[in-house]
This record gives structure tokens, sequence and C-alpha cells, in this order.
């Protein structure tokens, strides 16, 4: 038996590659050697590559004789070479020896594919049939124009010694060896396939083990590195860039209320911008924190069950000064009752504040968003998320809707609106302030809660913003 | 898949997969009961001492649907105790089609849902796409008591894409539509990929049909 567990493809598909790789020849020659010790017949085995694997035979008289001339031994020595070469497809056949015996070649096929092949013989053909291929061919007559120096009575005599076989006879024991052998292939490839699996298990776990404990050691080496930049990078970030960020904030308000010494009107409008653009990037400064977590999965909730309605209230109304100055509306829509909802209270007013503040912002003067809150349920699961609702009930959700009819956003841009730093247009950040971050934060802590967030957009029409929550999430 | 445009062979590597003691050895043994002698080989089962399968159980298939196109099916089973993860691995190399085999049981909920995460795992591990794998879901043993309703069932039908197939795979019920359903599916996807129908002049219902008459298939039997 020959291992083939270097060939990959044998065990995906698991197959017998050949008779002569599976099979245990002494095996084969033990079942033929009973078999001739049945039938009194010859039998050779051979693969499909016609390599003899099992042959038991006792030499014919006829074939003795012959032999002991030369053309004879040449055209036993052809027929033999040839035999093992014929291919008989998927159905035996009988093929003609020069003395007028016959041989019966059967195919031996496992899992619908030619795997070897049986030679049965030399055999006679019984009288009746006998004395059809006489009349057809006169065998002892062709078998003297091959070998023209045997004796015509000697040759007859010898020729009657051979075993007479019925042909549907040969076909039953021939069928029937077929299948034996078929059963002893199946046994083979059985124990092959089981010591090759278990070679390739083996093989994968430790692969497994492997690539475990590599991972384990990068990340362990990664985590101690990360320990001290994360610890540097926070300290630069809170206090090399928010604090000096703080005092100039804190001095602009002082100038701006007049508690510095009362200043003119063009001054106290610098000092105004000052404040406001130093809140800016003390926001943008907490933003690329956050996005900074967020993509290293870093973002820890602190969940707890709240009441949707009054998160969403309290939202608008933080944000109804910054629209009345634009003369948008907000028109806030609660469907009756609703359930709560288990997220992290400031994570979701961060999503919620970030979508109704850029409905607003990109809305034309005078125009409305409108914001509504309904229950769903997460249907047609994408199939990563199939397992969660396996058999389990449908995932009960909660829906929010921003809804405005400002500018919206191009075809174009649509499926890149939740890439950090995207902005539609190139020209928005001048025009509406911002980074570019604000929705990929907000994309990244809906995903973090085991929600989504889709968007559709009719520039000018309507854009709306759809964040779907799970009520819990599903591993809960 | 192999094809073999020599031998006008297609082989496809079909894999039963599920939790522990869902059934998946079950199927392939009912389906060798309902298939014709002629077209199915000896099914292999591989098993230890306790009847638990412990590489795979392999039922091979033969469909000859014409001259011009033989159809080998290899259907495996991996299997389902924990332990035998890196097995379940390899057996999903060069999958083409994956049935689950869900326990109905209410209290398999997790094990079905651990097994299915596992799977999208292993799928992803060996390159293989999670999202477009032909696959059909099989909810099995429909005849025990406590199990998920019929209406849950339709309800988990309307939500996936995967066609839902309930079944007692003791009694063979939903075993063969499980497997036509699964060919169907992979056929569908290997013509969108190589072409088959083009190659072979073989339509996907000539396909189903050619199947289940080449099999022999004894419904309910």
């Amino acid at each position: 038996m020959r291992g083939r567990s270097e060939s990959r493809t044998d065990l995906v598909l698991a197959e017998l590659g050949s008779l002569e790789d599976a099979i245990d020849r002494d095996a084969l020659a033990a079942v033929c050697r009973s078999f001739f010790a049945l039938f009194g017949l010859s039998v050779r085995i051979v693969g499909e590559s016609g390599q003899l694997l099992a042959d038991v035979h006792e030499e014919a008289a006829i074939c003795t004789y012959a032999r002991t001339f030369p053309k004879g031994r040449a055209a036993c020595d052809a027929l033999t070479t040839e035999l093992k070469h014929i291919d008989p497809g998927r159905e035996s056949l009988v093929h003609p020896c020069f003395t007028g015996a016959v041989y019966r070649i059967e195919p031996v096929a496992y899992q619908g594919r030619a795997i070897g092949r049986l030679i049965l013989g030399p055999y006679r053909r019984p009288d009746d049939e006998r004395a059809r291929a006489e009349r057809e061919g006169a065998p002892i007559a062709r078998l003297l124009e091959r070998v023209p120096e045997l004796d015509r009575a000697e040759a007859k005599a010898r020729l009657r010694q051979m075993p007479v076989v019925r042909e549907d006879t040969a076909a039953r024991i021939s069928a029937h060896l077929a299948v034996m052998v078929q059963h002893l292939a199946f046994a083979s490839h059985r124990a092959l396939l089981a010591s090759e699996m278990h070679i390739a298990s083996v093989r994968e776990s430790h692969r497994e083990l492997v690539a475990q404990k590599e991972d384990l050691e990068a990340a362990y080496a990664r985590l101690q590195e990360a320990d001290q930049l994360k610890s540097n990078f926070l300290s630069t970030v809170s206090h090399e860039l928010r604090t000096p960020l703080t005092s100039i904030i804190g001095y602009a308000e002082m100038l701006r209320t007049e508690m510095l010494g009362p200043l003119d009107g063009e001054l106290r409008e610098c000092a105004q911008t000052i404040q406001q653009r130093g809140e800016h990037l003390l926001q943008l400064i907490s933003r690329l924190l956050d996005v900074g977590r967020l993509e290293r999965g870093h973002v820890l909730l602190e969940r707890t069950w709240l009441d949707p309605a009054a998160a969403v209230q309290t939202v608008v109304e933080d944000i109804e000064p910054l629209a009345a100055k634009r003369d948008v509306s907000l028109a806030l829509e609660l469907d009756q009752p609703l359930p709560t909802l288990h997220a992290d209270p400031i994570r979701l007013r961060q999503i919620l504040l970030n979508l109704i503040e850029n409905a607003v912002k990109f809305s034309h003067d005078g125009g409305t968003v409108t914001i509504r809150v309904e229950a769903a349920t997460i249907e047609k699961l994408p199939r990563e998320g199939l397992a969660a609702a396996l058999f389990g009930p449908p995932t009960q959700a909660l829906r929010f809707r921003v809804i405005d009819n400002g500018v919206g956003i191009p075809a174009s841009a649509i499926t890149k609106v939740f890439e950090p730093f995207f902005q539609a247009e190139s020209g928005s950040t001048r025009r509406y302030g911002g980074a570019g971050l604000g929705l990929a934060i907000v994309s990244g802590l809906v995903e973090a809660h085991g929600g989504h967030i889709t968007v559709q957009s009719a520039p000018d029409v309507k854009t709306e913003f759809c964040v779907t929550l799970p009520l819990e999430r599903p591993d809960e | 898949m192999q094809l073999d445009f020599a031998a006008k062979q297609l082989t496809l590597k079909l894999v039963y997969y599920g939790p522990a003691l869902s059934g998946k050895t079950t199927n392939l043994q009912a389906l060798h009961r309902l298939v014709a002698p002629t077209a199915r080989g000896q099914l292999m089962t591989l098993e230890t001492r306790e009847d638990r399968t412990l590489f795979f159980d392999l039922l091979p298939l033969t469909a000859q649907l014409s001259d011009a196109l033989q159809v080998r099916l290899k259907v495996f089973t991996v299997p389902g105790q924990l332990v035998h993860n890196a097995t379940r691995r390899i057996i999903l190399q060069g999958v083409d089609g994956v049935a689950f085999i869900a326990d109905s049981q209410i209290i398999e909920t997790r094990h079905n849902q651990e097994a299915f995460r596992e799977m999208c795992g292993h799928l992803q591990a060996n390159g293989l796409s999670v999202e477009d794998l032909p696959m059909v879901l099989q909810l099995n043993k429909r005849d025990l008591p406590n199990i998920r309703s019929d209406e849950e069932l339709r309800a988990l039908s309307a939500r996936t894409r995967e066609p839902v197939i309930p079944s007692i795979a003791t009694q063979g019920v939903g075993v063969v539509e499980t497997l036509l359903s699964l060919l169907d599916l992979v056929w569908l996807d290997l013509d969108r990929k190589h072409g088959l129908q083009a190659k072979f002049g073989v339509s996907s219902e000539a396909l189903l049909t050619g199947v289940r008459e080449a099999l022999g298939i004894r419904e309910g039997a």
C-alpha cells in the first residue's frame, strides 16, 4: 500500500487514484488462488495502467506445446502483453486467443470510475458455441497458419484438455470476482482514507497550534509595544493638545464675555470666532481618538436599558437652536409604544446627534428634518448573521430614520460616506465644515451595537439615514 | 468540482455539516437506502466504537445523464463532536455546496448556532466565500417533541435566501429534497462560473430530472 497523503486533491474528493495505489497485493493473490481452486480458471488482475497486480494461472497443455516453437512463443508473448492493455470500456468483452480459446476481460469500476480489470482464461467455449466459432474461422486451421510446425492431431488433442466454460457462466463468475475486487478496493480505500485523514487532522491541529502560538507571541509583543505607545499617545493628545486648547478656549471666552475689560464689537467677534474654532478643534481631537478606538475595535460600550424616545427628544432639543438659526424645522415622529433599548446612552446620543446635525447642516434654509423612531425586526440577514437568527425568534430591533430634503449625496459617493475622512464633494469641508469623520464614527458605533446603517439619497428631494439597532445584541 | 472532459465526468463535492447528533450520517444512510443500487457506491463510514463519526462518512453517487455527461456526487458528512474541529476544516476543502443539518429541538438552538458560526470560520479559512457558497438548511427531527414550530420554520424561510427543508432523516422524509435542492444550487453556481450548461447542453431542470431518474430515487421508501 502506498500512501498518497501528499496529494491534496485526493483527500479533497477522497478519490481512489487506482487499484495499484490502494490494494493489498497479497490479499488480491489469495482471492485469485481461491478463485482458481474453485473454478480451475486462470485469472490475472491488472491496474488501469496495465500493471499486473495478481496472476494465478496454470499453463494449458496447448500453450506449453505451442511455446516449444519460436513462432508459438512469440505469438503467446504478444497476446499476453496485448491482453494487459485492452480497455474493455464499461462492459466486459471476449478476446480470442490464437489457439482457438478465448479470454474474458472484465472491467473493475469503483465509485463510477474504472480502476482496473480482470483477465479470465484461456478457456474454451462449449461445443455449440465452438462449432459456430469453427464455422466462422476454423481455429485449428488458423493456429496452424500462425505456428506451422505444430502437429495437427497433437494440437487438437491438447486443445481439448482446456477447460470449457459456457459464456453466461463465464460472465457470471467474472462479474462475481469483479465485485470481490471492488470490496477489497473499498476496504483498502477506507483504511487509506482513515490513515490519510488521521495524518491530515494531526497536521492541521499542529498547524493551528503553531499559528495560535505565533499569533499569541506577536500579540503579546504588540501589546507591550502598544501599551507603551498608547500611554505616550494619550498623554500627548490629552495634554499637549488639549491643555493649551482649553486655555485658548478659556481665555477667548474671558475676552468675549469682557471679563478682562470691555471690547468693541469687532474684537468681540474675533474672540467669539477663536472660541468657536477652538471648541471645534477640541471636538475634532475627541473624534480622532474615537476613530482610532473604533478601528482597533477598542470601543467599550457601557450598555444600559434606556428609553429611546427620551434619548431622541434630548438630542432634538439640543439641536433646535442650530436648526432655528437656519430656519430648519425638526419634526419628531415616535411610534407608540416604543420598546426599551439596551445600548450605551452616550454612544447612542453621539449617533443621533451626528445624524441630525448633519441633516440640519445639509438642509436648505427653511427645510424640514424628520426624525422617526419605530419598532422593527431585522430581516433578510446576510449569511454571517444567519447563525444568530438560526432557529431563534426574529431579532427585535429599533429603527431611527433621519430624513431631510437638503443637498443630499450624489450616487457616485453614496457607498463611501461611511469611510473615514470622506467628503461627498471636495468643497464640502470648506462649505459645511467637518473632517469627514462623523459618519465613520456613527457607522462604527452602530456596528459595535450589532446593528446596521443604510443611506438612500435623491439630492434636493430626500435623503434618509436609517439606523437599525437590535434591542439586545444577538449574542447576548 | 472536478471536470474530466475525456471521461465526460463532472464530480461534485457536497458536505453535510451540522452540530453533533443532528442526523448527518442518518441522512446519508437514508439516501443510500433510497437510491437505486446501480447508482450508488458503498457508504463509507469511518466511525469509532461508539458509532459516532470519527473522520467522515462518504456516499458516492453516480448519475449517467446521457452519453455526454456523467455526474458523480461525493456526499460527505463531518464529524459533529467538538474535538474534531481540524477534521471538519479539512473536509470543507474544495466543497461545492453545503447542506446544514440542524436539529429542530429547541434545546439544540445554541448548538446549531455554534456549528453554523464555526462552519463560516472554516469556509473562510479555506478561502471560500461564506456569502456565495450554495447552501440549504435542513431542519431535522421534525417527529420529536419540543421542536421549533412549523410557523417558526416558515418565518426562518422568509428571512433567509437558503431553502429551508423540514425532515425526518430516520424515515427518509426530506432527505432527497435536501440533496436535489443543493444540487440545483450547486449546478446554477457552477454554471455561472464555468458555463456548464453550454458545455454539456444540460439545463438546470434537465439535470434535476435526469439525476432523479438516474438515481432511481424511490420517494418515501
